[in-house]
């Protein structure tokens, strides 16, 4: 199974790679707050252009 | 949550706008529409193939209609064109809507849609020709596989070029899962169709024998971990969020299961070459590291699922969240029982069998078609600046319907499988067989039936969603959304 000389090595860099970029995003503070992104990515309105417009005119309640 | 509106710079107020200050929607819509129309074509020749499998005559004895040639056009059909096309639509529109900015290359992003429809085309053309390379999964054929591979390039370049230019600090989870498997497929795709060229349109593998089935099966179990699972998984990150108005449940276990499922899935392949020529022990890492898998796999479940705590009553009345919802329902039924068939004992039984057939399509119509139509309609409305879908009774219809054929298919070939485990492996007292093989073929014929019932009511359902996104996109126009900038909210 000479195969598996390719494929388990190439697992185990890949998984070195992702344990890298872990770790540099964690030191890039990246995982530091881990409560407001859940919220953020809701209070970007991806409604329709005329629904939200009535929506920042406080025409129409949300 | 507070007013969404109350956390925008800018009213989004309707006309043109420079380019670079509105989001690339042109992408996702080709996408979208392609979504729809391959999940059409994919599943029609799906319910085509179910139907030869009861009738062997329907090929007319005309070879491109023949069972093995259309089989792996069906496969190709709904996981890379069906499936494809969802995930590069949802993909190009989170990445944009969550990083703030506009795609990194509209060039590139036109270019990835046209040749990623041409590779689906040319696939629909050799297929039914017989031109193969025989690897299940990843049948196309050298030219191809060149084509494929420098389109995914042009996708990967665009999609982290998009994360690199982003105009908030943090990276949405769902970029995430994304990213693993816009970079993950490519490695993939790449190792698994290595081939030596023979003609233009013959090739052979690199690989030989049980190397070459090790090979296939790393690529093609990971296939299903980083094609039908992380990218699905961006999507449930996404939507169900979106669609139920509520916060992932816990946003930690979002990020810890994704380098949990990073960090485990490379491995799980060999499970399906037990008892086979490879060495016993690669079998049983692929086999412990299926079962390893269940924990990532249902922390994310319970987490998506969970997402809905304090909004249940909107199951009640929403059909775009009963789709979201009962998929990630699907991916934990799917979730568990791989593990279970990936056991050695329990594979003995359920290898060869049925019952794989209904596993897969507990996980693709349960789990990858469920979310991709749930996340079309909550899409298709917003590319084309309508309020929601034409009909909202006709996603509730096509809801039922996918789920009941749902339910049909994969009960029917459960009971299939394990009849067929158990008649292949009866033995008469002198040790001779009981049953011959024709018999226990004869045997699954009225499941088929139900097999095929099952398939043509999920397939009605698609034709359902055609004709609503067509009239929902009739009556709307191509939205141009504007840029907000978010101020940061406080928790």
């Amino acid at each position: 199974m000479d195969v598996l000389i390719l494929l388990i090595p190439m697992s185990v860099v890949l998984a070195l790679l992702a344990a890298v970029v872990l770790v540099m995003m964690s030191r890039q503070g990246q995982f530091e707050d881990l409560d407001t992104p859940g919220f953020s990515v809701l209070a970007d309105d991806d409604r329709p252009v005329e629904q939200s417009a009535s929506l920042a005119d406080g025409t129409r309640q949300p | 949550m507070t007013a969404s509106a109350s956390h925008l710079d800018l009213p989004l107020t309707g006309g043109s706008f420079p380019p670079r200050d509105t989001y690339n929607y042109q992408v996702v819509r080709q996408f979208a529409v392609m979504t729809v129309v391959w999940g059409i074509v994919g599943m029609l020749v799906g319910v085509w193939i179910a139907a030869e499998l009861i009738w062997p005559d329907l090929s007319f004895g005309l070879p491109w209609l023949g069972y093995g040639r259309l089989r792996p056009l069906h496969t190709n059909a709904v996981i890379f064109a069906f499936g494809g096309s969802a995930l590069m639509s949802t993909s190009y529109y989170v990445v944009q809507r969550t990083c703030q900015t506009r795609l990194f290359s509209d060039t590139l992003a036109s270019l990835h849609f046209w040749g990623y429809q041409l590779v689906i085309v040319l696939a629909a053309i050799t297929l039914p020709l017989g031109i193969t390379s025989s690897k299940e999964y990843a049948e196309l054929e050298w030219p191809i596989d060149i084509l494929l591979g420098v389109v995914w390039v042009l996708y990967a370049v665009n999609f982290f070029g998009t994360l690199a230019i982003r105009r908030v600090r943090h990276i949405y989870v769902a970029n995430w899962f994304f990213g693993a498997f816009v970079l993950t497929v490519a490695i993939l795709h790449i190792v698994n169709s290595a081939e030596i060229p023979v003609t233009l349109w013959k090739s052979y593998s690199a690989y030989a024998g049980a190397q070459d089935a090790m090979v296939e099966w790393w690529y093609g179990h990971n296939a299903v971990g980083f094609f039908l699972t992380a990218g699905f998984l961006g999507m449930m990150y996404y939507f169900i969020p979106k669609q139920a108005g509520r916060p992932v449940y816990s946003y930690r276990l979002s990020v810890v299961h994704f380098w949990a499922l990073i960090f485990t899935y490379m491995w799980a392949g060999p499970h399906h070459l037990h008892y086979t020529a490879l060495p016993d022990w690669t079998q049983s890492i692929g086999m412990v590291f299926s079962l390893i898998l269940l924990a990532p796999s249902w922390g994310g479940m319970i987490n998506g699922i969970l997402t809905l705590s304090g909004a249940w009553d909107k199951l009640r009345t929403d059909p775009i969240l009963k789709f979201l919802v009962v998929s990630v329902s699907f991916y934990g039924m799917a979730t568990f029982e791989g593990p279970m068939m990936s056991i050695k004992t329990v594979n003995a039984l359920s290898h060869y069998t049925d019952w794989g057939i209904g596993h897969v399509h507990s996980g693709a119509l349960g789990w990858v078609a469920m979310i991709s139509i749930g996340s079309m309609y909550y899409l298709i409305p917003r590319l084309w600046g309508r309020e929601q879908m034409h009909s909202v009774a006709a996603i509730s219809l096509h809801f039922w319907v996918t789920t009941i054929g749902v339910v049909l298919y994969v009960a029917s070939m459960w009971i299939a499988g394990v009849m067929e485990g158990l008649m292949w492996r009866a033995m008469n007292t002198d040790g001779t067989l009981t049953y011959s093989f024709v018999e226990v073929v004869k045997n699954t014929y009225p499941y088929y039936v139900v097999r095929l019932v099952g398939g043509l009511v999920v397939f009605s359902g698609m034709v359902v969603m055609a004709w609503n996104t067509w009239h929902t996109i009739r009556a709307g126009k191509p939205a141009e959304a504007r840029i907000a900038t978010l101020k940061p909210v406080q928790a």
